[in-house]
């Protein structure tokens, strides 16, 4: 069987393997014309009625497979046979991407996938990503939408969840529960391997629309909470890691008097527009979580705004204090990205909040280099003993495969989706072309992966070279293929480092029922919640920074009582409701 | 003080021909306030310029500096290194060549169509004479203040059946209500009715009035009009955005677009990227937000002194005789 | 309809009255207010001609849309589709009169716009006065070349820019503030935002903007100004009384058009300068707009709509009542 892996696996032979495979199994296949109701209505129960139609289960194990460590959770490589003829061409629409997938139509894994499945596919890329790259642009779509120009199939097209439940409700697409039972083996296993995923695939009417499944991402977890310290810097000043906020306080002010940087313009605590304090702060008066909650939590089931607590006003008062220290300026809630890069380049920081260090040093290949001095700083504990990370324990599930009314085979879609789950599939979109003139292979006997076990696969580098792979689509990373990714020590993945900078975090983080699913809103208060939060948001965030810096006294009580009124006036009470209301309509 | 009546060929305040090269000043000597203010008025003009030359200076400096310096912070005025990738990136964009002459092929069917109608209805709405010119005029302006937003224009376009073709690039917003109502101002002060009286007295109708003397009148204001117009087609990119599904039919400030929301990097998409390339993505992005627009800008420039010698002083005069 | 000509700019003579220049007038032609008004109109049928491609235009592209206005008063999902949505009457744009933030960002799109228009409107004609009377012409010549070209710079690099320079952590204009002993001023702080938000627009529009007023003053003949100067007039004068009135007409075009745009602040620019210590002052009606019906989990077009349509209204009166006050003061208007 080892003789396998060391056989050098070009495409060409995975996929003459296949194709033989395949052509023999032709005759026998059934095509997809069996009973989907013709009039391309949403109700996708009918393949479920017909007893018919044998579920489809997991495909035999490929013969072009890795070795796999104990223990492993995840897809594995299997042989799957083209479930159609390609004899009717459907139309998907996904999004535009010239340096990873460029074009769809002779993009390798499209073809490779067509191959697979026997589907013929028709692609159109919409450019869904604003200019800054991160925010979702869906206009174009929702123009396409509101012309009726839909094509069969979305993919990767950000729809939020609380679009597709609106949407799925009102017809656009169709429920894809029953065909999951039957036709997506691989999906089901996902299931089986993670109990919390069919419920949060669900929306409001309790039923899936979307195909998806998940990224198992470790690091993400702690992303939004993270803080870093110079490890040389404190080296430098003889100083430890602090674990309480006094301690915080007293380091802080250290790197203010002793400049260890030596520019004479050091910024013991650096932040920003977009790296926000109170995720990692205010966590040592309460539990708080990352900013996409809103200040929202749970606390014995109920919800609860944190930003109006006691707990968070002795943060404030903390904060105030780091402020008369000097060590928090005004920049610290006004500096831009750019900005709190150049101060990091320069040197200048002692102690930030960033995602990762690339948003506060030059990331480079070398280790060795300045940004591997940043070690993450754990939460410390406040003067009420509270000590918590900003953790969010709720699955990464990313973009899913939508199927509109318009589709009159959407069991062909369902198994096409879940063709893509399949480990080697996923390898393809993710890695490109295997192989040695490729990008990524299976893994070899002996080579390790992230956790220290045998490793599955590696690949070259990410993203693949343009027009191989699709890139992160429809992905199923279960923690077997993330923890199962080549780890080479002489060039350590940037995937080691943030694990290691999330492990600190884990310790602390808040029991799961304390967190927030990420929720989503029926249309009747989509639009109230819309309106409120756009009052609260951006006065909080205010109120933060000016109580913080003195503009607003935190010690007076006239002050403090004015901005709870504030809020009140603003409808605070109703949004808590409002969030209440929806978190027990969530589908369990 | 002596004042001289002779003119002088070539003496830029007289001659309507413009000066020479290299003349030689004026033999009319200039009161001791208009040789103050002649001073004053160029050093202005200089501090100015040199004030809105600095932003320029920098974006160039900025798109060719080493990627390093400009995270540091370390540029501010000239180049620091010398690093041309962003450059090569867009060079060697799929669709760049492509993108370049669609956006030429826009920019003059674009100001074409737009100042034609802008003309005409400028024009138009420029004689006092007319019946229901005052509706009229409102009949534009106020659709103009009023947006139902972009997917009715949308909705609008495609049961035209514009839908992916370049005319849905160049005739949604082809024509500016502000535009017109300054053209009709411009018609208004540099067209007198005498001339018209004038025309019909020698038999002239309307149609040959407005070909053979009105827009001869009009170089300026025409050339003013191609210019926005130009520069807005040059500039836009959301209608192709919207309308356009075909890249091929791309215009270049899309193309450019697409480029630089490609490599932003997304932090929640790092996980697996090994750091190289995560480097070498995020150093682009910086440099290429700077290198597109000094590509960009760089036709509107060159095109620039074509236009502009139509609304130098004086051009007008002679027309009319 | 009204038949009396309009109210002419100073320079232009009132027309000659609509009968043909020495006919006298028939009398035993049908005379009467609408027979008078179907005869000019027939006589100036060339005219209407001429109208018709821009009109068609009007009619297709910008009244053609309008039917999407409708938005503003259903609950629009873009499933259902414009006609398809369930009507809510004026729900969506009392839930925006209502709401915490009206007051607040209707003051403050309205000082921060109006605070631009005095401050940069008169620039762009000083600049092309200025410009205008410059001898050499290779000097002109470049001066409009460059201050025409910062019109290209895409607003996000414009604002990063500014924050580079304007830094209180490490900006230049801060360094040499401090080196000549001052305190760091934090350009975008609360009592700072208006100020840096609408100077840092001067030097990128006004070169642009002077083209217009250029174009204007090209049509004044150079005879003039040599004719006043041989009178005497020294150059001040010169363009108070010749090269104003020229592009006076010009001016009060566009002074209206601009007061019926108050409404519309530059949204990009904003957000990007946005901060949060001055949201007080720089939350505006399109920032709020943005947040409240785009950047939640479904986006509110209905509610985007009524708002649009807020603007919309307010804007055109506005534009009436200063197209009012000018056609009193400077006798000159738009309609």
């Amino acid at each position: 069987m080892s003789d396998l892996t060391s056989t050098p696996l070009t495409r060409r032979r995975v996929l003459t393997a296949t194709a033989g495979i395949g052509a023999s199994a032709v005759a026998a296949t059934w095509l997809g014309g069996c009973s989907p109701s013709s009039d391309g209505s949403s109700d996708g129960n009918n393949p479920g009625n017909d007893s018919t139609v044998a579920v489809k289960e997991l495909g035999p194990e490929a013969a072009d497979k890795p070795l796999y460590p104990d223990g492993y959770v995840g897809a594995k490589a299997r042989d799957y046979k083209p479930f159609t003829d390609g004899s009717k061409t459907f139309k998907v629409v996904g999004p535009q991407n010239t340096t990873t997938i460029g074009d769809w139509t002779s993009n390798h894994f499209s073809k490779w996938i067509e191959q697979r499945t026997g589907m013929k596919v028709e692609y159109q890329a919409v450019l869904t990503t604003a200019a800054d790259g991160t925010t979702q642009d869906l206009t174009k779509i929702n123009a396409m939408i509101a012309a009726g120009d839909l094509p069969d199939a979305f993919i990767g097209i950000p729809f939020s969840p609380a679009q597709i439940s609106l949407y799925g409700q009102q017809g656009l697409f169709q429920p894809l529960d029953d065909l999951i039972k039957i036709y997506a083996p691989e999906l089901r296993a996902a299931f089986e391997a993670y109990p919390e995923l069919p419920t949060t695939l669900k929306s409001l009417d309790g039923k899936t629309y979307g195909f998806k499944a998940l990224s198992d991402c470790y690091h993400c977890k702690a992303s939004d909470g993270r803080a870093w310290v110079r490890q040389d810097y404190l080296d430098s000043m003889g100083a430890s890691m602090p674990t309480t906020t006094e301690e915080l306080r007293e380091l802080l002010k250290m790197f203010k008097a002793k400049d260890p940087s030596g520019t004479g313009k050091m910024v013991p605590l650096a932040a920003g527009k977009q790296n926000r304090l109170d995720p990692y702060f205010m966590n040592s008066f309460l539990e708080t979580p990352a900013p996409t909650y809103g200040w929202m939590t749970l606390a014995d089931g109920k919800v609860r705004f944190t930003a109006i607590q006691p707990e968070w006003r002795e943060g404030l008062r903390y904060l105030r204090t780091l402020y008369d220290d000097g060590t928090l300026t005004e920049s610290t809630f006004t500096a831009t990205p750019e900005e709190l890069l150049a101060l990091g380049n320069q040197g200048r920081i002692g102690m930030a909040r960033a995602y990762y260090q690339g948003m506060i040093t030059d990331l480079s290949d070398k280790p060795g280099d300045t940004w591997t001095k940043w070690v993450p700083l754990p939460p410390v504990k406040g003067p009420a003993g509270v000590q918590k990370s900003c953790w969010s324990d709720n699955l990464l599930t990313g973009i899913p495969l939508l199927i509109t009314n318009k589709c009159t085979n959407p069991e062909l879609f369902v198994q096409w989706g879940d063709y893509m789950l399949e480990l080697t599939a996923q390898l393809m979109s993710y890695g490109g072309d295997k192989g040695e003139n490729g990008n990524w292979d299976w893994a070899k006997e002996g080579e390790t992966g992230l956790n220290g076990k045998q490793a599955v696969w590696y690949n070259k580098k990410y993203p693949a070279p343009v027009g191989q792979g699709w890139g992160q689509i429809l992905y199923y990373f279960p923690k077997g293929f993330r923890e199962g990714q080549r780890s080479d020590t002489s060039k350590p993945n940037y995937e080691k480092y943030l694990y290691d900078a999330t492990t600190p975090y884990e310790q602390y983080k808040p029991a799961r029922e304390n967190q927030l699913p990420t929720l989503i809103y029926d249309d009747a208060t989509a639009a109230e919640q819309s309106t409120l939060s756009a009052a609260v948001t951006p006065f909080v965030t205010q109120s933060l920074a000016e109580f913080a810096t003195g503009k607003k006294d935190v010690n007076d009580n006239a002050a403090w009582q004015g901005y709870l009124d504030a809020l009140d006036k603003m409808g605070i009470q109703q949004l808590v409701d409002l969030t209440q209301k929806t978190y027990e309509a969530m589908p369990k | 003080m002596t004042v001289s009546a002779t003119t002088t060929p070539g003496d830029p305040d007289v001659d309507p021909r413009g000066p020479r090269r290299g003349t030689a000043p004026s033999r009319i000597r200039d009161s001791r306030v208009d040789q103050a203010f002649h001073r004053v008025n160029l050093l202005v003009l200089g501090v100015f310029t040199l004030m809105v030359l600095y932003p320029l200076v920098y974006v160039i400096s900025a798109s060719v500096s080493e990627p390093s310096a400009l995270t540091r912070g370390e540029v501010w005025l000239w180049p620091v290194g010398l690093n041309v990738d962003a450059y090569k990136a867009i060079w060697e964009s799929p669709g760049l060549v492509r993108g370049f002459a669609n956006s030429v092929a826009y920019t003059i069917a674009g100001a074409v169509i737009g100042t034609a109608l802008t003309v005409l209805a400028g024009y138009v709405l420029a004689r006092n004479e007319l019946p229901f010119r005052r509706f009229l005029t409102l009949f534009l302006l106020i659709p103009t203040m009023l947006s139902a937003g972009i997917i009715p224009t949308y909705l609008v376009v495609r049961s035209l059946g514009m839908l992916n073709t370049p005319l849905a690039v160049i005739l949604p917003g082809a024509m500016s209500v502000f535009n017109v109502l300054i053209t009709r101002t411009f018609y208004q002060m540099n067209v007198p009715n005498e001339l018209l009286e004038a025309a019909r007295v020698d038999g002239a109708d309307e149609f040959r009035f407005f070909a053979r003397i009105a827009v001869p009148l009009s170089f300026p204001i025409i050339a003013v009009n191609m210019l926005f117009y130009g520069v807005a087609q040059w500039n836009a990119w959301f209608g192709a955005f919207l309308y356009l599904n075909d890249s091929n039919l791309f215009p270049l400030q899309l193309v450019l677009r697409e480029l630089l929301t490609q490599s932003q990097v997304d932090p929640s998409q790092i996980s697996g990227a090994d750091l190289g390339e995560i480097t070498k993505k995020k150093e682009l992005f910086d440099k290429l937000k700077y290198a597109m627009i000094v590509v960009a800008m760089i036709p509107p420039l060159i095109a620039y002194p074509f236009v502009q010698k139509h609304f130098v002083k004086g051009a007008l005069i002679g027309a009319v005789k | 309809m009204t038949t009396t000509p309009a109210d002419t700019p100073t320079l232009q003579p009132r027309p000659a009255s609509p009968n043909q220049a020495g006919q006298p007038a028939r009398t035993n032609r049908p005379t009467g207010r609408w027979t008078d008004l179907g005869r000019r109109i027939k006589r100036h049928w060339q005219l209407y001609v001429l109208f018709l491609p821009p009109l068609a235009y009007v009619v297709i592209f910008l009244w053609g849309p309008l039917f999407g206005l409708q938005v503003a008063f259903r609950n629009y999902s873009p499933v259902k589709g414009i006609t398809g949505s369930d009507w809510v009457g004026a729900k969506y744009l009392i839930q925006y009169i209502t709401s915490y933030q009206f007051w607040p960002t209707l003051t403050n799109t309205l000082i921060l716009n109006g605070y631009e228009l005095l401050a940069l409107f008169p620039l762009p004609i000083v600049l092309a006065v200025l410009l205008n009377t410059v001898r050499s012409r290779a000097y002109q010549r470049t001066v409009q070349m460059v201050t025409y070209a910062p019109h290209f710079i895409s607003t996000v690099v414009v604002v990063g820019i500014i924050i580079m320079l304007f830094s209180p952590t490490g900006g230049v204009v801060n360094q040499a503030i401090t080196l000549l002993g001052g305190t760091p001023v934090d350009f975008l702080a609360p009592e700072m935002f208006r100020h840096t938000f609408v100077w840092s627009g001067a030097w990128q529009t006004l070169g642009y903007s002077a083209i217009i007023y250029l174009a204007a003053l090209a049509g004044v003949s150079p005879e003039l100004h040599e004719a006043a100067r041989v009178d005497g007039a020294n150059i001040l004068r010169r363009i108070w009384h010749i090269d104003l009135p020229a592009i006076m007409p010009v001016m009060i075009t566009l002074l209206i058009l601009n007061i019926g745009s108050v409404l519309s602040v530059g949204f990009e620019k904003v957000l990007l300068m946005q901060n949060p210590l001055n949201l007080s002052v720089s939350e505006v009606i399109d920032t709020y707009s943005y947040r409240i019906a785009f950047s939640g989990a479904i986006p509110q077009y209905s509610l985007g709509t009524a708002i649009g349509l807020f603007k919309s209204i307010i804007s055109l009166a506005l534009l009436l009542i200063a197209n009012t006050l000018a056609s009193r003061v400077a006798k000159q208007s738009l309609f």
